[in-house]
């Protein structure tokens, strides 16, 4: 009954309290309610079920944690193979630092309290004498504290501001569990109708302090929100370092390796151009399935591999029409040929209508026959020619002294047409 | 166009914010080319082109200074020059939305700031002799809006809409095609080819149409 890939333990995002029982039946692959409820049997076993529970939501991290670490160590940009290495490396080391430092204080916090709940738990074995009347009210005042303490971590960070609702009920229910605490403690030594009257002279005595502090707690927040905005500020400066470097600083050390080859140069900066263009602007908005961004894609690829100049103007944009891959494939076939066999700048222009998709790849070359090539090479008539009426296209070579162009053509929407060969 | 030097010598200006461009591109120019004057900024950029009032300035599309308008706020500040001083605009990219302001502000064309020293200088010529100097990818833009999907109905004015003609040399253009080889696709003279892309720039610089004003807004240009 192994599950072929286990989910990460990772706390729950829909919780109860911390959402270590959802986390943990996901990772178990068994209905969560059995969870809470093998929970509250261990809790009725002298309360080794709040013990255990306690202990996973320390050293288990939520879901945000686990997602914001992943979205920390990926970036979304392609990149070389070394290069990805290297980052994932760095990545890896951030991770383990952040979720370290994110999650210290709760460690020290909850352990030393388990700490001291495990010894007295030992005490009371061994036979010493332990109110359990006043450690399980502190115990519910600690949790309630933490309830609502967690909660405030939680809206900082800006996870859960729509899901409002609960966190107010988490809020009441931790306010509860510390004024009920309180109130146990108290009633031991103290009258119940003084206690009313004291939570009377309580409650003005906090709206007097909450009136005279509330200018400073405003001040206090809004200092927060500005350091934490220029903190913002900064990381996102190491991120544009982070990325100069290895982008545009590797691309000119290279360059300055090989300023002997001016081809080279050229290519290498019209490259680097494009990528960091890219990486500041981003696509126009353009799918990642859509044609253009397919040859394009090509096209910076053999760009790499030959160290050539190839343009591409695309007017309209197509995507998921029949034959699109054929087509994406013949381009890079062409292209190839251009880049391979001719000199100088490869123009490439894609044109999408309603009724078709064409692709031109126009070199520079001293051009050729189509008939002098050998049978036995099936670059052209095969890979491009082949290709494109298989799918359903037509392709057509024109050739001068001047340079040759390669026009493919790949109608759209129509309907059933055969392919005949 | 100014007469009292036609014996195939122009007077350009210089405008970049980058000295080591602008002294790289000095080197470069062909021996026809005088600079007559350079600046690396709006301000001085405006003073320097009307006071020497060149054949042609090349002008860089981002420069500092100004309201931040770059090089279309000098070409607007430029606007009485217009019809005797040339603009060639010059970009680090060949992308557009870098350029078609500057198109639309007056520039009769634009060359990416990493094409030859000669091929500069031929653009120079050609804009100083009134043509229009498209890169396929200008033509690519001017043919995604003015493309063909657009209903009869929509179209208002005669500036509106691109003459089977000009989108056939546009398409050629886009495709990689010099103004010869296009003569040559499509039996035509080069001064032909030169007349078609006058147009399709006036009406790139003067329409409205929707589809136009659509395209630049959703890249954010205009």
């Amino acid at each position: 009954m192994e599950s072929p890939e286990r989910s990460l333990l990772v706390r729950s995002e829909q919780r109860m309290i911390a959402g270590v029982s959802g986390g943990l039946a996901a990772h178990l692959g068994i209905p969560q309610n059995y969870v809470r409820l093998g929970f509250i049997a261990l809790t009725a076993l002298g309360g080794v079920g709040i013990l255990l529970y306690a202990w996973l939501w320390v050293f288990v991290p939520s879901a945000e944690e686990a997602q914001a670490d992943e979205a920390r160590s990926w970036g979304t940009r392609t990149r070389s193979l070394a290069e990805e290495m290297n980052r994932v490396q760095q990545g890896f080391m951030r991770t383990r630092e952040g979720w370290e430092k994110n999650s210290s204080w709760r460690e020290l916090l909850i352990g030393a309290g388990l700490l001291v709940l495990a010894v007295l738990a030992l005490g009371q074995w061994a036979g010493w004498n332990i109110r359990w009347d006043l450690i399980w009210p502190s115990l519910g005042i600690i949790a309630g504290i933490l309830l609502a303490w967690l909660q405030l971590d939680e809206q900082v960070t800006g996870a859960g501001r729509k899901k409002s609702a609960p966190l107010l009920i988490r809020l009441g229910l931790g306010l509860l569990l510390v004024i009920g605490g309180l109130l146990t403690i108290l009633s031991g030594s103290v009258g119940v109708a003084d206690l009313l009257g004291g939570m009377w002279a309580a409650l003005a005595i906090l709206v007097g302090a909450v009136v005279v502090l509330l200018p400073w707690g405003t001040r206090l927040w809004r200092d927060f929100l500005a350091e934490r905005s220029s903190r913002q500020a900064a990381a996102q400066r190491a991120e544009f370092a982070a990325h100069l470097h290895d982008s545009v600083l590797q691309t000119l050390a290279v360059i300055q390796k090989r300023s002997d080859d001016p081809a080279a140069v050229r290519t290498l900066a019209r490259i680097q151009e494009r990528e960091l263009r890219q990486w500041l602007y981003g696509n126009q908005d353009l799918d990642d399935e859509d044609v253009v961004v397919e040859v394009q894609h090509e096209a910076n690829d053999i760009e790499q591999l030959l160290l050539r100049d190839v343009e591409v103007i695309a007017v309209g944009n197509a995507q998921g029409f029949e034959g699109q891959q054929a087509l994406v494939a013949a381009s890079r076939e062409a292209m190839m040929n251009a880049a391979k066999h001719a000199p100088g700048k490869i123009s490439v222009y894609i044109e999408c209508t309603e009724h078709a998709v064409e692709v031109f790849v126009r070199d520079r070359g001293e051009g050729f026959e189509l008939d002098a090539i050998p049978e036995d090479r099936h670059g052209v008539r095969e890979s491009i020619i082949g290709r494109m009426q298989r799918a359903g296209g037509s392709a057509e070579i024109r050739s001068s002294e001047t340079g040759t162009e390669i026009q493919l053509s790949m109608p759209r929407n129509t309907t059933q047409e055969e392919p005949q060969s | 166009m100014s007469t009292e030097n036609t014996a195939q010598s122009y007077r350009v200006v210089l405008v970049d914010d980058h000295a080591i461009f602008r002294s790289g591109l000095k080197a470069d120019l062909a021996s026809d080319m005088h600079i007559v004057g350079e600046a690396g900024n709006v301000e001085e950029a405006i003073a320097v082109i009307t006071e020497t009032k060149p054949d042609v300035v090349l002008l860089d599309v981002h420069l500092p200074g100004g309201r931040a308008g770059g090089g279309a706020e000098v070409l607007k500040n430029c606007a009485q020059l217009l019809g005797s001083t040339k603009f060639l605009a010059l970009s680090v990219s060949d992308a557009a939305q870098d350029v078609v302001t500057v198109i639309r502000a007056g520039a009769r064309g634009y060359v990416t700031k990493s094409i030859s020293g000669e091929e500069i200088s031929d653009a120079v010529r050609r804009v100083a002799a009134g043509d229009a100097v498209f890169s396929p990818r200008l033509a690519g833009f001017v043919l995604d809006a003015f493309g063909s999907s657009t209903a009869v109905s929509d179209i208002d004015e005669e500036l509106d809409l691109l003459s089977d003609r000009e989108l056939q040399v546009m398409r050629l253009i886009a495709r990689g095609y010099s103004y010869k080889e296009v003569a040559t696709e499509l039996f035509i003279s080069v001064k032909t080819v030169e007349s078609h892309v006058s147009n399709v720039l006036r009406k790139l610089q003067l329409s409205n149409r929707h589809e136009l004003t659509r395209w630049a807004v959703d890249r954010k240009i205009l």
